[in-house]
């Protein structure tokens, strides 16, 4: 079946009302390393439904592309998945492409790989789905909890990126689908903030500091952000992560120094609020640190890092119920992380809830001591 | 004799000796036959991971009986031996061939913790506390079976135990030792 021509002025037309859709949808921030606006990092990998290679650039090309990050051990991620492969499904012959990336763990098990491959039969998916072996994607974008979304236009730029699924996220989803296909009307007409742009040579100097980063060469890094900095005054990104490379460093005052002028530059990426408030904890200023994590919680109330820092700035104010709250709820996104059980285990352990404490526990030793 | 036939003489018994020595006996190839031995057991153990790995149980298990005529004491064998039985639900032959090889192979940390890891969940505790404190005497550090101790004494019903226990090993893996 031919696939519908689009001029390009409605095609210039589509991409605003999915700015304008998504945009009017709640601030969101899936990840910690790639915001809206910003260039979508490449991948490639092989699907182990058909067996192909898969490579995100080639998709986007042509198409809308809906990128998932998902385990086997959410049942949002499953939900999503059923949901995105019914989609796909009924606009096959449109140009909108799925990807599911699963994020079960570092390492494929046998056991992993069978419940993958379980999942995978139960939903029934016809979607490519890519086994992100070492974790290499999960980092390289910094997702944060699971279900993540990354939503990407045919120019490679990320236009929305959801973190966890609920029924905002899934009618956005459909409705900016709909749309860019052509099968329903935008129903805004003014153009909201989509995301920051930034210049292509600062977006270079950014993803090499984040390689560096990731490689342990934080000097450098640092020296690279100055340099996308340098290129694009106007982009929170550098700052945000030169932020969080020097509180690794133990800089403290430096790295709340970097967020603060992120957060100036825009006030509405969670990541910023995140960092900051991580920054406040680590340097004991407990009150200032819950405030900045509430900020970003009003952003995304789904961002695990702030639930999990929230939670611990709760139990540092002798506020147990709230922190086993708060980390109950990250540990429900991010099932994965050990480190959210050990923390709920150690607040369990205040409450004088040994039972609790030792479940927790034992749910972190779980993960980082798998059965094979 | 003079000295320097002396000399002499005892310098041709001497390279005599080294002669004699650097090469072996007819029949009497021990050194490089077990090193072929190691290296056979070794290449047929790759391929039965790789059998067991693509779903081809029988043929992996026609591997490890390979390994075992060559080395009746190899572990390696016997571990994948009971993960192929645990793989097809038999939880009973494995807890034998572990038993066994436990046995064979007293100083295999894999196959105690294999073992300790099937009792754990039959709801036992008394054999995986002994099976982990057995590791842990030689291996004090060894993260896993201080895991499965603490997990001993949680079905023991020690949990304030349980709980300490745990929460050290996170407290050193996660934390750097620091709380």
């Amino acid at each position: 079946m031919r696939l519908p021509s689009i001029s390009i002025f409605r095609r210039v037309e589509l991409v605003l009302a999915i700015i304008i859709i998504m945009a009017a949808a709640n601030a969101s921030a899936a990840f910690k390393y790639t915001a809206v606006g910003m260039d979508a990092h490449d991948f490639s990998g092989e699907d182990i439904i058909s067996g192909n290679s898969i490579s995100i650039s080639d998709l986007y090309r042509d198409n809308l592309v809906i990128v998932v990050f998902w385990a086997t051990w959410s049942p949002r991620s499953l939900a999503q998945l059923r949901d995105m492969n019914e989609l796909k499904a009924k606009y096959a012959d449109y140009p909108i492409e799925v990807v599911a990336i699963n994020v079960d763990g570092q390492k494929t098990t046998p056991a992993v790989r069978s419940k993958i491959d379980r999942a995978i039969e139960d939903l029934g998916l016809q979607i490519p789905v890519i086994i992100d072996e070492g974790l290499e994607i999960f980092y390289k974008y910094g997702v944060v909890a699971v279900p993540s979304t990354a939503v990407i236009d045919t120019a490679g730029i990320v236009r929305y990126d959801p973190c966890g699924y609920g029924m905002m996220i899934q009618d956005v989803l459909v409705d900016s689908v709909k749309v860019f296909l052509g099968l329903a009307e935008s129903k805004q007409t003014h153009i909201f903030a989509a995301g920051y742009q930034p210049q292509k040579k600062s977006s270079r100097y950014y993803n090499l500091a984040l390689r560096l980063n990731q490689t342990g060469m934080h000097d450098r890094a640092l020296e690279n952000l100055e340099l996308a900095h340098q290129a694009d005054t106007l982009f929170p990104g550098p700052l945000a992560l030169r932020g969080e490379i020097l509180r690794f460093q133990g800089k403290l005052e430096a790295s709340q120094e970097a967020f603060a002028r992120a957060a100036e530059l825009d006030s509405s990426l969670t990541t910023t609020w995140a960092g900051w408030g991580r920054t406040l904890l680590r340097n004991q200023q407990i009150e200032q640190a819950r405030e900045k994590l509430s900020r970003a919680l009003e952003l995304e109330e789904t961002y695990t890092p702030a639930l999990i820092d929230l939670g611990l700035c709760q139990a540092h104010l002798d506020s147990i119920e709230p922190a086993i709250e708060s980390l109950l709820q990250a540990a429900e996104l991010n099932h994965g992380n050990p480190m959210i059980h050990y923390y709920l285990g150690q607040v369990y352990r205040r409450a004088g809830r040994e039972g609790e404490a030792a479940q927790a526990f034992l749910r972190a030793l779980s993960i980082i001591y798998p059965e094979d | 004799m003079n000295r320097s036939r002396l000399t002499r003489f005892f310098e041709i018994c001497l390279v005599c000796i080294i002669l004699f020595a650097a090469s072996p006996l007819p029949g009497d190839d021990t050194g490089s036959t077990s090193r072929n031995i190691r290296l056979e057991a070794r290449n047929l153990l790759r391929a039965a991971n790789t059998s067991f790995g693509e779903g081809n149980s029988e043929r992996a298990l026609a591997k490890i009986d390979s390994i075992l005529a060559l080395d009746s004491l190899n572990p390696d064998a016997f571990f994948l031996q009971a993960k192929i039985s645990l793989a097809g639900g038999d939880t009973a032959s494995a807890t034998e061939i572990l038993e066994l090889a436990r046995h064979k192979a007293p100083r295999s940390t894999r196959i105690k913790i294999l073992l300790a890891r099937i009792f754990i969940h039959r709801g036992e505790y008394e054999m995986p506390l002994a099976l982990t404190e057995e590791i842990l005497k030689f291996k004090p550090s060894d993260g896993e079976a201080s895991f499965l101790h603490g997990w001993g004494l949680l079905i023991k019903g020690d949990t304030v135990q349980a709980a300490d226990a745990f929460e050290k090993i996170l407290t050193d893996k996660l934390a750097g030792g620091k709380k």
